[in-house]
């Protein structure tokens, strides 16, 4: 056995990496870590200063040979450098693996610097970061040159170039600008693929001069300045124009990383889908589809810290062919003890999932993650399990008996779901109120998991989502049109319909257009325009869970009107031909959409008489109340400025208020000041690290006290309505949001504070009613 | 689109109030005490115990107010209440007062209730005016921004001062120094421009000149337009009159929106010291009453 | 006066700009007011601060606000400027210097660059009427403490000492009379506001001794030995309410008594022998005249009052009126008592010798009668010989006065005399005069033969009620209105008025029950409370 020889090669000393090695080292087992970068965890280290970095899942235990709880950057990086010490594990720094390949029995590794090492097993733990880009322009090694930036800060005063359009790059610049005069270079003229919530910041700070920018530009060269000038470095730039040279003592480039996909691949790891999202095929005991190769950590599905560190042990204990429980087995115990199966957790999991066709094509490993995740209940026969017009949106699977769902409010129907089929995605995936009241029976056992886990699958595994998708056609179908069909009968017009997703402000059908689809509106909401003298006129908004088009299509005629998305968008359309069959299987859906159209017509002829109406309601969508769930709005007939609506929210929010009255646009009497619209999606809660984020049954958006104070969500809220804010002097920094009042009887506060009622909350279902009261 | 706080759940208080001031009014004209109506027979010491009783209410409105966490009703509904039993208090303490008026504690507590309701009616009535003209006036920008866009017409025009040379700089100095706006309590009630603006030798001698509205810069700028000679100058003096005209605009809101919102402030000056010295005399009045049995 | 003014800059390397501007005019004004001549922009300065102006050829810089100016480091109220002074205003400086030919005063004038930086930028807070006005948390205290320390405090510091009570009422601090709730009635101005005679203890309501240490010996509403208990614990104050106006310090009300009199047998018990009683209209029982026998008085008023008239005291016939015997009292409530000497005698003479009209009888009981006409017909028996048959001469002409008679002679005259003033009284007693008004009776006693029943007159029928005669004399000028008098044939005829005829005026105490624009008559407009029987109230203050 040569030098060069270790029974464990572990790639990356990120948090599973670290824990593997220290394992292997307290073992003695003889191994190595290899490591890119200089120092441990790249990551982390890369964390902003100070950073709190948190433990999750609390429930989890902790099992590696290294320490780790919640607490600041340094702490932990301190905490894991004397651990590793103590174990004396064999790390390797600045050794980036460029290739592993089959070397007989062992695998070799080969390394930048041209070296190579060669293992029995590979344990990659290299997370999802990938390997930063480089400047590979002449003067790229110059001191001036930075790809990270630690504390924003430490420089004053200073000219920095931030190279680079992405989310990154954008944080850095207008973090750096507070100080600084900071210049930002983007490769083409827009800013693509960032965060919504970084978009407005860096177009706001461009806008207001705060930032240059360099559209259409690329790094030529980065050279020394000339003896004497007032900035030491010039930072060379291909323009359209030509050729452009800036003075600067800093340059910070932030072009991205490499996804270590490619990498992956390139070792033989199989995946199961194209998507970009989709994570290698692992066995339950984290081996990839090339035996002896090992993934941990987040290229495995596993994000989290605690989850990394645990695999890192238990990797090193199955690679030395030992059988380990896996950390979380005593949590499943419990939680499968009420089922009273009899039988031991991998056999509950492999029931559930085998009892379950959607989550058939889940791995085992993303499939015990998500139960770890859900809970599981027993209700009694005839218990509700939720209401129509809850604000839940949690997804149910029946693993046993049946559930009964009643569709409809006037002629109630209940549908009967018996094992292996699942409900509850229709407020899943449009974040409003249920559509229905699901009633359990006699033995029934059901698997309840939350919207996050089941959208991160949703999103991970393209057979779930077809599989859902097309479930949610067959239910919007029953509960708009033909409550008493099967689905058997419904799959066929289900199987044709489609799901379509709206960019905002796209024309989902124009005015004119042949009328030949019907579209249910799945998320988000669309504004329904006519063209007037000339003049385009919203007439009407129309929120998710009703159709558009019906009119259209009764008539069979051209458009009546442009309906146009108001927000992000989805919605399922059913051709002309389905839609007639639906009408002809159910006399009584003719007279009813038949209503529905004469009450449609009613409203244009309204609001063709008052095109100002329209006017309100576009001003209310630009605001986004196309997607709210309940706004805060301000007549300004009856303001008289006295802020005690924000004085009561201080006074009930640790002193600090979650709205800004004056601030935000008014139109015709009505302001929107800065305040919380409770998204049906909210924004907020596409990236929290902690899932701090949720939504409290009677939908509220609501920030939980696990907020890690990362800011993600205030830059993510379009509506700039979250704040970071301490509640005390000292304390950290969290963000604060409106929570509604939802933990005060009597509803939210700067409404019952308002002396004179100027202050109101409306939902989607009153928008039209409020817009009509305006014009009054 | 929302009821006024007078019209709040169909003038319930209204009602309420005017139900009891109905009621204080038949009791005291069917009342036949044995000496004339005063605060000592029965009915008065019931009125007196309903209006003193009404004072505490009202001036609870002012706890109520800031008791942000409270769940006992809505603001809105303590205003309305407040506003209409306010009135009713009038009539139920002159009935508990039977008409009987003199140099005393008791119709010093009186006038003081009356101070505090008549200020109040001035208050109701600016709550129901002014907010519309506030919004109106301040066409969705705030303050902040008016001062901002101020600020950067300040510039503007300095910049187009600078430009024009000779005395424009100074002319246009002067005029955004002395732009009166606000500076005190009275100033911004009143709203008066007393804006100055000092001109150059034959058109003012060097004195500060009454400005109001900008209107004396306006004549010099258009003196100065009629007798410009050169294109170029002619196109920039128009320029800076433009900007003259937006910033008189501006500085007009303003002192508009400094005025609106002063007197939504302005009468609470005068309610709430005189409710403060109300509830003192009030105490005094009952105490009083008491002491000299 | 001319000023040149160099206005500096400092620029960027300390170079120094300057620009002058010439000022001609009575007084250069320096302030941060807008119309200031010189705008100095600093907080602290005042609007108004500073003017220059000549003084006998002179610029003198005068302050015109309190802060004052600093000329060469000494802070004063004026000075005169001479090349070479400095003055500071705040973060302005003027340096003044020699003025060219023509001019009177030259100075430099330069800005704190940071003041100006901060007074460029327009301050939201100059627009903000909150933040420029008074904070109003500090003047509610204030404004609460002091109407209380006015209104009570101070007030009541003088019930601790006598003294310094006497002090405030006298000084101009706000004493206890700022607590009157309403005028003294005039009738205990005599108090002089000094409260606590009545309200002798704090936090206690009027006692009656109070009122009692003036108002000594008034009538209580029955004998205290009576069958009510209670009234003896009455307040007066629960009646007389002071401090009101009007001004009433009696009460009116019906309530007062029918509170018990609508159902006296509940208060008073069964055999109380008093009516119920609510309302003078509606519930009153008849009126009830004084108890006592027959007048004994022989008198027809409509003989009297016959229109044809009467025979008068000549013999002529004169026509009467009511007037003539019933005269009102001083205060024109009840009528004069009547007496035979002030209304009947000039008529009704008591003469008794139609020979001598001129001697008559005393008013008097029988036996004194008979008595004096005893004296009389002796007297005249022994000076003169009487011859009674000759009664066509005079008496005294039959006899020498001054002569002696005999003792036997003297005796059959007193005896003559006796007989015949018995014969005579007779004729008074049981023909004449007194029998023309009195019923008299023989009793057979020779010395006293005669019994004349007195004449009992009323002047009060109704005792327990008031009645003003004056009140009713123009509305009822008439007495024969109420009383009827003129087909009175005998003097036991009461002619007081029933209740019916009252109540054609007076209707009930409660206004609304009083439909035809009746008086409203309470109780009290003819009862008092205080019963004159158990103790007097008029004129009973110490």
């Amino acid at each position: 056995m040569n030098a060069g020889h270790h029974r464990i090669a572990i790639v990356g000393a990120g948090p599973g990496g670290l824990s593997a090695a220290a394992h292997a080292a307290r073992l003695g087992v003889d191994h190595v870590l290899l490591e890119a970068s200089a120092a441990h965890a790249h990551t982390i280290q890369r964390y902003q200063k100070g950073k709190h970095v948190m433990a999750e899942p609390p429930v989890l235990p902790l099992r590696a040979d290294l320490p780790f709880e919640a607490g600041t950057r340094e702490t932990v990086l301190e905490r894991w450098r004397a651990g590793l010490d103590a174990t004396g594990a064999n790390v390797r720094y600045g050794a980036q693996v460029t290739a592993i390949a089959k070397d007989g029995a062992a695998f070799r590794l080969s390394l930048r610097d041209g070296g190579s090492v060669t293992a029995d097993h590979v344990v990659f733990a290299i997370g999802m970061q990938g390997n930063l880009r480089q400047l590979e322009v002449p003067g790229a090694d110059l001191p001036c040159v930075q790809y990270q930036l630690d504390d924003p800060d430490e420089y004053r005063g200073e000219v920095i170039v931030v190279v680079g359009a992405g989310d990154a790059a954008i944080e850095n610049a207008v973090a750096l600008a507070a100080n600084n005069e900071v210049a930002i270079v983007n490769r083409i003229d827009e800013f693509a693929r960032v965060k919504d919530g970084n978009l407005k910041l860096i177009l706001k700070s461009i806008e207001s001069g705060r930032i240059g920018c360099w559209y259409r530009s690329g790094v030529a060269a980065v050279e020394r300045a000339e003896a004497g000038a007032a900035r030491p470095y010039v930072l060379v730039l291909n323009t359209a124009e030509g050729e452009a040279r800036i003075a600067c003592d800093r340059i910070i480039a932030r072009i991205g990383a490499i996804p270590p996909r490619r990498f992956v691949e390139s070792c033989g790891i199989a995946f199961p889908s194209a998507d970009p999202m989709a994570l290698p095929a692992l066995s339950g005991r984290y081996e990839s589809s090339v035996p002896g190769l090992y993934v941990i950590g987040a290229l495995g599905g596993y994000p989290l810290i605690k989850q990394a560190m645990n695999q890192g042990y238990e990797v090193v204990e199955y690679i030395l062919g030992r059988d380990l429980r896996p950390a979380d087995h005593p949590l499943f115990e419990e939680k499968f003890a009420k089922l009273r199966f009899g039988l031991t957790v991998d056999d509950t999991l492999a029931l559930i999932q085998e009892r379950i066709p959607l989550y058939r094509e889940v791995n085992p490993l993303q499939f015990r993650e998500f139960m770890l995740g859900s809970a599981v209940h027993r209700p009694e026969a005839g218990a509700v399990i939720f209401r129509r017009n809850d604000y839940t949106d949690s997804f149910f699977t029946i693993v046993d008996g049946t559930v009964e769902i009643e569709i409809g409010e006037e002629n109630p129907y209940r549908l009967k779901l018996g094992p292996g089929q699942f409900f509850g995605e229709m407020s899943l995936l449009s974040g409003r109120r249920r559509s229905a009241t699901a009633y359990a029976s006699a033995g029934c056992v059901l698997v309840e998991s939350p919207r996050r886990e089941v959208l991160k699958l949703i999103n991970s595994i393209e057979a779930v989502r077809h599989h859902i998708d097309r479930h949610f056609v067959i239910r919007a179908i029953q509960t708009a049109f033909a409550p008493n069909a099967s689905d058997e009968e419904l799959e066929a017009v289900a199987a044709r319909a489609r799901v379509n997703d709206w960019k905002p402000g796209t024309v989902i059908f124009a005015e004119g257009d042949e009328a030949d689809t019907l579209h249910l509106i799945r998320s988000g909401s669309v504004a329904v325009s006519r063209n007037i003298g000339g003049r385009e006129i919203v007439t009407s908004y129309v929120a998710a869970g009703n159709y558009v088009g019906e009119m259209g299509l009764m008539g069979r005629t051209r458009r009546a009107a442009t309906v146009r998305a108001n927000v992000a968008t989805e919605t399922v359309s059913l051709s002309a031909a389905d839609f007639d069959a639906l009408l002809a299987r159910n006399p009584e859906l003719r007279q009813k959409v038949q209503a529905l159209v004469r009450k449609r017509l009613a409203e244009n002829a309204r609001i063709s008489a008052q095109p100002q109406t329209g006017d309100i309601v576009s001003f209310l969508m630009q605001q986004g109340l196309g997607e709210a769930t309940d706004v805060l709005l301000i007549d300004e007939s009856l303001c008289i400025g006295c802020d005690n609506c924000e004085k009561a929210c201080a006074g009930t929010h640790d002193g600090t208020s979650r709205l800004d009255r004056e601030a935000g646009p008014t139109y015709a009497r009505l302001h929107v000041p800065t305040s919380c619209r409770h998204c049906e999606d909210p924004h907020c809660m596409t990236d929290c690290p902690p899932d701090a984020i949720r939504r409290a049954p009677n939908g509220e958006v609501y920030i939980r006290d696990n907020c890690i104070g990362c800011g993600n969500c205030e830059r993510n809220c379009p509506y700039g309505v979250i704040q970071m804010a301490a509640a005390e002097k000292s304390g950290p920094k969290k963000a604060v949001k409106c929570d509604m009042c939802k933990d005060l009887s009597g509803g939210p506060a700067c409404v019952r504070a308002c002396p004179t009622g100027a202050a109101i909350r409306v939902g989607p279902e009153s928008l039209m009613d409020l817009v009509a009261r305006v014009e009054r | 689109m929302q009821e006024s706080l007078l019209a709040y759940r169909r003038m319930r208080y209204l009602w309420a109030a005017g139900a009891l001031a109905a009621a204080a009014i038949l009791a005291y004209a069917l009342h036949r005490p044995p000496e004339p109506p005063n605060g000592g027979t029965w009915l008065g010491y019931t009125l007196g115990g309903i209006a003193a009783a009404l004072v505490l209410l009202l001036g609870a409105f002012s706890i109520r107010k800031r008791a942000y966490a409270s769940t006992l009703g809505s603001v809105r509904g303590w205003l309305s209440a407040h506003v209409y039993l306010g009135l009713a208090l009038l009539v139920v303490m002159t009935l508990h007062a039977g008409f009987q008026f003199g140099w005393n504690v008791h119709t010093l507590a009186y006038a003081l209730a009356c101070v505090v309701v008549a200020s109040g009616i001035v208050g109701v009535w600016f709550y129901l005016r002014y907010p519309e003209q506030m919004s109106r006036n301040r066409a969705g920008e705030t303050r902040e921004q008016m001062l901002a866009e101020l600020a950067d017409l300040d510039r503007l025009c300095a910049k187009q001062a600078a430009a024009l040379g000779g005395e424009f700089p100074d002319v246009i100095v002067s005029a955004r120094d002395r732009a009166a706006l606000g500076g005190s309590a009275w100033a911004i009630l009143a709203g008066r421009d007393r804006s100055r603006v000092v001109l150059p030798g034959a058109h003012g001698g060097g004195h500060a000149q009454p400005n109001a509205g900008q209107s004396r810069l306006v004549d010099w700028l258009g003196h100065e337009l009629a007798g410009s000679t050169d294109g170029e100058r002619t196109r920039l003096i128009h320029e800076l009159m433009a900007l003259v005209n937006t910033r008189r605009g501006l500085l007009e809101r303003l002192r508009r929106d400094a005025q609106i919102r002063g007197w939504l402030d302005a009468w609470l000056y005068v309610h709430v010291p005189a409710t403060c010295a109300l509830l003192a005399a009030l105490a005094a009045h009952v105490l009083v009453v008491f002491l000299y049995w | 006066m001319k000023v040149l003014i160099r206005f500096l800059r400092r620029g960027q390397a300390n170079a120094v700009e300057a620009k002058e501007r010439l000022f001609d005019g009575e007084a250069l004004t320096l302030g941060r007011s807008t119309d200031q001549v010189l705008q100095l922009k600093d907080r602290r300065v005042a609007l108004r601060h500073a003017s220059i102006a000549l003084r006998a050829g002179t610029p003198v810089i005068a302050s015109r606000s309190p802060a004052g100016i600093v000329v060469n480091d000494t802070l004063c109220r004026d000075a005169a400027l001479r090349a070479g002074d400095t003055v500071r205003i705040g973060a302005n400086v003027l340096r003044v210097f020699e003025p060219p030919a023509g001019i009177d005063l030259g100075f430099s004038f330069e800005l704190d660059a940071e003041v100006a930086a901060e007074a460029a930028g327009l301050d939201s807070r100059r627009l903000d009427f909150q933040a420029l006005s008074w904070r109003r948390a500090p003047v509610n205290w204030a404004l609460a403490a002091a109407t209380l320390a006015l209104s009570l405090v101070i007030p009541a510091s003088g019930l601790l000492d006598e003294g310094w009570q006497d002090r405030l009422r006298g000084g101009p601090l706000p004493d206890d009379g700022f607590w009157i709730s309403g005028p003294l009635s005039p009738a205990h101005h005599n108090v002089g506001w000094r409260c606590e005679t009545c309200h002798q203890q704090p936090f206690e309501r009027v006692r009656n001794v109070a009122c009692t240490d003036c108002h000594a010996g008034v009538g209580r509403h029955f004998a205290a030995d009576g069958p009510v208990t209670g009234l003896e614990t009455m307040r007066c104050a629960g009646c007389h309410a002071e401090h009101n106006e009007p001004a009433t310090l009696v009460r009116r009300d019906d309530a007062l008594c029918t509170d018990c009199h609508a159902d006296i047998a509940a208060v008073a018990g069964a055999g109380a022998g008093i009516e119920d009683a609510a309302d003078f209209h509606d519930a009153h029982p008849e009126f009830r005249l004084a108890a006592g026998g027959p007048q004994r008085l022989k008198f027809p008023h409509d003989v009297h009052l016959d229109p044809e008239g009467i025979e008068g005291k000549d013999g002529k016939d004169v026509v009467m009126a009511c007037g003539d015997c019933h005269r009102p009292e001083a205060d024109g409530g009840r009528m004069q008592p009547v007496t035979m000497l002030a209304h009947c005698a000039d008529c009704h003479r008591l003469d008794f010798d139609p020979a001598f009209p001129d001697a008559t009888v005393p008013h008097t009981d029988a036996s004194t009668v008979l008595r004096r006409l005893v004296e009389y017909y002796s007297r005249s028996f022994l000076e003169l010989y009487p011859d009674p048959q000759a009664t066509a001469q005079p008496a005294r002409l039959a006899r020498v006065p001054g002569r002696v008679t005999d003792a036997r002679e003297r005796a059959r005259l007193l005896q003559q005399a006796r007989e015949r003033a018995f014969t005579v009284a007779r004729d008074l007693f049981e023909r004449r005069s007194c029998h023309d008004c009195h019923e008299i009776a023989a009793t057979g006693d020779p010395d006293d033969p005669w019994k004349v029943e007195p004449a009992k007159l009323r002047t009060a029928w109704m005792p327990k009620a008031r009645f003003n005669h004056a009140r009713h004399s123009t509305a009822l000028s008439e007495c024969g209105l109420c009383h009827d008098a003129a087909r009175s044939k005998d003097a036991a005829d009461v002619l007081m008025p029933k209740i019916e005829d009252c109540r054609e005026c007076h209707g009930s105490g409660d206004w609304h029950r009083n439909p035809q624009n009746r008086v409203q008559s309470s109780c009290t407009m003819c009862h008092g409370f205080h019963d004159a029987r158990h103790g007097a109230w008029e004129g009973a203050v110490r």
